[in-house]
């Protein structure tokens, strides 16, 4: 394993006598990342998160993760005293855990005279980490573990290249400063544009920093070296407004990688504006050039350049294409239809209205969106069958209800009614428990299965339970299966 | 390549290497690969799957925290709320959101504070309670509704096979 993933956990305090400070570290960790605060930020609902997960976590839903109280990035504040808190306990973990991992070998080793030898070697161990020199493997990752705690509390990410942090040298990122003098810096190009907002801009800041006085100070223990130069947040764009072309515009005024999609670009420019704005909350900015090496890896991980071949993770979303999908099950699709052809053939008398129902089918078998929605049909369907028997009197109207409504799971309970003319006839003859029992045991359950097979197939094709899938069987709680075993359970 | 997500799922991962849960187990497959995780869940006590082992495997989006992951059986459990195929049909797995169907509510559903320990712990309280309001596994719910003695007898016969008893 790769030592850099060695991380500081609050299970490292467990099995040593100083465990009760496990439940002090996880309180002191953000329930996004699992990891210490880092810039902690507190929504409208009072709850608290670092202010990158935090922002990530609003631009893609709008709530709070807590609570699921709505809220929005402009309204976060930062947390300064917690802040420090998490700093000072990062300070003082080090050698708190040494002391209680010692004190735990001591003991242990009290317990069994046999290793005596290896207590000295401990403590000596803790008295060449404090000299800084040369330690066993063991030791050195978990003092480089809690390097690496510390180093994360100033970063907002932790970075492979750590040379690149140069906070103090912004100057060679290519920008100019604004000539009026607000101490913002720019690309050339957006010099001109920046100069008609700038007093504007100023205005407003000085209107923000008097609204949250205690922002400016708080935090004045925790960052000795606060940075000059002001920064100021920037705001996610109206992307409906924005064509591609415009889109692109802004990503290069940025200086942003601009290829790919829209959709792409406005995801990479959200990405931004998160990792921008969560360096502005910090006390201590980030240059942009750290900030794109950020940018970077989300680009590697998650953006135009992850690798395209982990569809098995994919999860249902909006702008799921299920003409694509259609195409790419084609074959179970078809399997399915030629099972219910089968099916069909296998039952002697065959009116017309029969094929016509086939068809039907097998186009809407093509669009599996709509089959929760004719799934959900299904009940009034066989209800209508169990209620009036006439309806299946009436061909064209049963083969209205088979037809393109109904799919793959719809046919085989209602074509095996409708090919059978009799069976009108035949039901109203029987008592009517009799009848319901039978609907719902034979067909019921028979249909039930095709509905499944759905599921199932629709799960193989690396789509596992996705919202149409759940959509699909959500329903089912309305079909008469579970109104009659009530019925059946009370006798 | 430290993304947000395999971060998370190494923090995760050591959290619950070095403090796990009371009958589960979980880590990556290879740890050259975060986002493909095995789990192993004990039958809980008291119910008829008492004493089986069940595998299964989770699969995590590159977007995770901020969507759930995907569980599936890897062995046969005849339960209501996990697919034929082995799905896990849960609402913490559902992505955040209100439900169409209004079956869940908001809170039920995935939020980028719960993790693979609550994910698990879930999982373990459905096998011992079945929610039959919206099953996956349609069959396994009538007979659970039903005939639960047929039920029960079914799901231990598959526990003492899948132990090779």
């Amino acid at each position: 394993m790769d030592s850099a993933y060695d991380v500081p956990d609050s299970t490292d305090w467990l099995n040593t006598p100083l465990a009760a400070l496990a439940d002090l570290e996880n309180a002191l960790h953000c329930q996004i990342c699992k990891e210490f605060y880092d810039t902690p930020m507190i929504t409208s609902c009072s709850h608290t998160f670092c202010s990158r997960c935090i922002r990530t976590s609003l631009s893609a839903d709008g709530r709070c993760p807590a609570c699921r109280a709505s809220d929005q990035a402009s309204k976060l504040r930062n947390n300064w005293q917690l802040q420090e808190v998490v700093s000072t306990f990062l300070a003082a973990r080090p050698q708190a855990i040494q002391i209680a991992r010692a004190e735990r070998d001591n003991a242990n080793n009290a317990r069994k005279p046999g290793k005596r030898k290896r207590a000295v070697l401990d403590s000596d161990e803790i008295a060449e980490v404090e000299k800084g020199g040369r330690t066993t493997r063991s030791k050195s990752r978990r003092t480089e573990a809690s390097q690496l705690s510390q180093q994360e509390t100033i970063e907002v990410e932790d970075s492979e290249g750590d040379d690149d942090f140069e906070p103090e040298q912004p100057k060679d990122d290519g920008l100019v400063e604004c000539p009026l003098g607000c101490g913002k810096r720019m690309k050339i190009e957006a010099v001109e544009p920046h100069l008609d907002r700038c007093e504007d801009e100023k205005e407003a800041e000085k209107r923000a920093k008097s609204r949250t006085p205690l922002g400016a100070f708080g935090g004045s223990r925790a960052s000795p070296r606060q940075t000059p130069r002001p920064q100021d947040r920037i705001s996610e764009l109206n992307y409906s407004l924005l064509k591609e072309g415009a889109m692109r515009k802004k990503m290069d005024e940025l200086g942003l990688p601009s290829f790919g999609s829209k959709q792409l670009m406005v995801r990479r420019h959200t990405e931004w504006v998160n990792l921008w704005n969560a360096s502005c909350d910090s006390s201590r900015a980030r240059s942009k050039r750290d900030l794109l090496h950020d940018l970077d890896t989300w680009e590697r991980t998650q953006g135009g350049k992850a690798p395209t071949s982990s569809q098995g993770h994919a999860i249902m979303r909006k702008d799921f294409d299920g003409a694509g999908w259609a195409n790419k099950n084609k074959d179970d699709f078809s399997r399915l239809i030629a099972d219910a052809r089968r099916k069909k053939n296998a039952t002697p008398a065959e009116p017309a209205s029969k094929s016509e129902g086939v068809e039907g089918m097998g186009s809407s078998a093509t669009h599996p969106d709509e089959n929760p929605m004719s799934d959900g049909t299904l009940p009034q369907a066989s209800s209508s069958q169990q209620c009036s028997g006439n309806a299946h009197a009436n061909p064209s109207e049963s083969a209205e209800l088979g037809a393109p409504t109904l799919s793959t799971n719809g046919m085989h309970g209602t074509s095996s009614n409708l090919d059978n003319p009799q069976s009108p006839i035949q039901q109203p003859s029987e008592p009517a428990n009799g009848h319901l029992e039978k609907t719902i045991s034979g067909n019921g359950g028979d249909r039930r299965r095709e509905s499944q097979d759905y599921h199932l197939n629709s799960q193989d094709g690396k789509e596992p339970c996705e919202l149409p899938s759940h959509v699909a069987t959500s329903p089912l709680k309305k079909m008469p299966m579970f109104s009659i075993p009530h019925e059946l359970s009370e006798t | 390549m430290n993304s947000v997500a395999s971060k998370r799922l190494f923090q995760e991962y050591k959290h619950l290497t070095t403090d796990p849960p009371e009958g589960i187990t979980a880590g990556p497959v290879n740890e050259d690969d975060l986002f493909l995780w095995e789990a192993m869940i004990q039958g809980p006590e008291g119910t008829p799957y008492e004493g089986g082992v069940f595998p299964a495997e989770l699969k995590f989006p590159k977007d995770y925290p901020l969507m759930p992951p995907t569980m599936k059986f890897q062995c046969d459990i005849w339960h209501p709320n996990v697919y034929a195929n082995g799905v896990v049909c849960i609402s913490i797995l559902h992505p955040p959101g209100d439900d169409p169907n209004h079956y869940e509510q908001a809170s039920e559903r995935w939020s980028p504070i719960q993790s693979v320990e609550k994910i698990l712990i879930s999982v373990m309280s459905m096998i011992a309670e079945p929610n039959d309001e919206s099953p996956a596994n349609v069959d396994a719910a009538r007979m659970w509704r039903e005939r639960r003695s047929e039920f029960d007898s079914r799901v231990k016969a598959d526990v003492r096979k899948s132990l090779g008893l």
